[in-house]
């Protein structure tokens, strides 16, 4: 309930927008998803409107590090990681939507060139030596198992027009989402061109216990220890008590 | 029932979990074993992040080990100074072993490493218990303590320096022994999230010539601290110790051992020892399948946050 109320305001702020002037804007519905220990994925819902007939596409992207993609090779019958590769500046978290087939839009070229599209996840290996189709398998197995963590999409998601100007996208980020600032872009295009683009930033943070917790392990891993074993001890205490008792 | 883990950060089903820690938690109340081998190979197969699978394994064994060491100590059955000198070589192996871990992380060999040791240590000791298990079905009341007291601990452990007194044990030996076989423990407490019990329990028994009825008790003593000890370091220096999983790995071993402990007097001995080192080549043999059979997927990603 909450969340629909919260999406028709956004929905009541932004129309008033798309009639007064050409503009292209969009707002998320939530600046912030708060990952709690009972956290087990969320939506990201995107509202957004325009002027005009032109298609419409959407990105989410996560934060950005470093990411070592290994490979296994067998040494004496045993499998080991012998070779690495190490791409920057990967998103961790990547989804895109579109409001028509890709053809009508523009080129997936150009579209690669915003950010937009199965193109777009394309990473710089680290001072590469190996050429380009020495570093594409081990591009396309990060490919792989960010797909199968949901945090990398398969195919498009679909943008919805709730009125004639006024459209929505729906992402679904899995209970194993990176955490951090998350990025939305929307980008507007005319002829296979972009005309224009707008973006928003939400907040993915662990939040209450949880948030408590990890920040105590970060900042004071020492004492964090401490309390772990203070709990163990008291754990083991207590069971003994019981097994006594009976 | 999911649940977040928040150094983990993911999220598992609470139910499996509990389910496997309380199933070991039954077994190390028949076997009296802590059973971190066999906790720690589940979480890294589940998809716990192996770092995070020991660090937080070696803080269920401080549960397991203190809720172990108060019977023994109620009835007297630990030996406190060789527990102590123990702990100084387990002290210094956790340090080390903390260090190797490290390493064999940034070299990308971690998970090789946990699991070739896992298929050295489990499959010895697995045919060794199944060995002196087949021998003792044939081989009717034979006492095992006489044998243990007719053994001679071998001339170069007698001979070493920095003889100390253990009025306790009743023992004259070099400090290095209990030293050393510490040590052991640290290593394997830091390196793979065990106690070690399975190792130390007959070292102790072999190399030092140590009374059966302390070597348990005294064990699970020094136990407490090196895990202990390894738990704090994990925390401190790699972050990889999930309380929440740490929880629902406490509540359902202790539960698991209660049920056990109920059980323990009902199973036969030889029996169980048969059935208990068969799961330990089970484990064995699974893990050899994990080093030895091509994986589907050849390629691992690592997130480099920390740096």
């Amino acid at each position: 309930m909450m969340r629909a109320a919260r999406l028709i305001m956004v929905a009541l702020l932004l129309l008033p927008l798309s009639a007064r002037a050409a503009t292209f804007a969009i707002d998320v519905a939530e600046q912030t998803v708060d990952i709690t220990t009972g956290f087990s994925g969320s939506h990201v819902v995107v509202f957004g409107s325009r002027v005009g007939e032109g298609p419409v596409a959407i990105t989410l992207k996560g934060p950005r590090h470093d990411v070592t993609v290994r490979k296994k090779a067998p040494v004496l019958g045993a499998w080991m990681n012998r070779h690495s590769v190490r791409f920057e500046n990967v998103p961790l978290y990547y989804d895109f939507a579109y409001s028509a087939p890709v053809k009508q839009i523009a080129a997936e070229s150009i579209l690669a060139q915003y950010g937009i599209g199965m193109l777009a996840l394309n990473f710089n290996a680290e001072n590469s030596r190996k050429a380009d189709d020495e570093t594409k398998p081990f591009q396309e197995a990060l490919i792989r198992t960010k797909q199968a963590q949901l945090q990398f999409p398969r195919v498009e998601k679909e943008i919805r027009f709730i009125a004639p100007n006024l459209f929505r996208a729906d992402f679904y980020l899995p209970a194993s989402v990176p955490v951090g600032e998350y990025t939305v872009e929307a980008f507007y295009f005319e002829g296979g061109k972009l005309k224009e683009q707008d973006r928003k930033t939400m907040q993915i943070a662990q939040v209450g216990t949880s948030a408590a917790l990890r920040g105590f392990a970060r900042e004071s891993g020492f004492t964090y220890g401490f309390v772990c074993v203070a709990l163990a001890v008291f754990a083991g205490w207590f069971s003994n008590r019981v097994r006594r008792r009976a | 029932m999911q649940v977040y883990l928040p150094i983990a950060e993911m999220a598992v089903s609470a139910e499996t979990i509990f389910l496997v820690s309380a199933v070991v938690g039954f077994l190390s109340g028949i076997f009296g074993i802590g059973g971190g081998f066999l906790t720690t190979p589940f979480l890294i197969f589940y998809g716990i992040p192996p770092a995070i699978a020991v660090g937080t394994q070696a803080t269920q064994l401080v549960a397991s080990s203190f809720a172990g060491v108060l019977g023994y100590l109620q009835r007297g059955h630990v030996d406190v100074k060789m527990g102590l000198v123990m702990l100084v070589g387990g002290f210094l192996g956790s340090l080390i072993g903390i260090g190797l871990f490290q390493l064999l992380k940034i070299f990308g060999q971690i998970d090789f490493a946990i699991s070739a040791l896992y298929i050295i240590l489990l499959g010895s000791i697995g045919m060794l218990m199944l060995i002196e298990s087949f021998g003792a079905l044939l081989v009717k009341k034979r006492t095992m303590r006489s044998e243990f007291n007719a053994l001679r601990i071998s001339p170069f452990l007698a001979g070493l320096p920095y003889k100390m007194r253990f009025p306790r044990s009743k023992l004259y030996i070099s400090a290095l022994v209990p030293g050393g076989i510490g040590f052991v423990g640290g290593l394997l407490a830091s390196v793979l999230g065990i106690g070690g019990g399975f190792l130390l329990v007959p070292a102790m028994i072999y190399m030092m010539g140590m009374p059966g009825l302390l070597v348990v008790g005294t064990s699970l003593f020094q136990m407490i601290f090196t895990t202990g000890f390894a738990t704090i370091l994990h925390a401190a220096t790699s972050h990889t110790v999930d309380i929440m999983l740490a929880i629902v790995l406490v509540i359902g071993g202790v539960i698991g051992a209660q049920i056990g402990l109920t059980v323990a007097p009902m199973v036969k001995g030889v029996f169980a020892r048969i059935v208990f080192a068969l799961i330990v080549l089970g484990v064995c043999v699974q893990m050899i399948g994990h080093l030895f059979i091509q994986p589907a997927e050849l390629f691992s990603t690592v997130l480099w946050m920390d740096e």
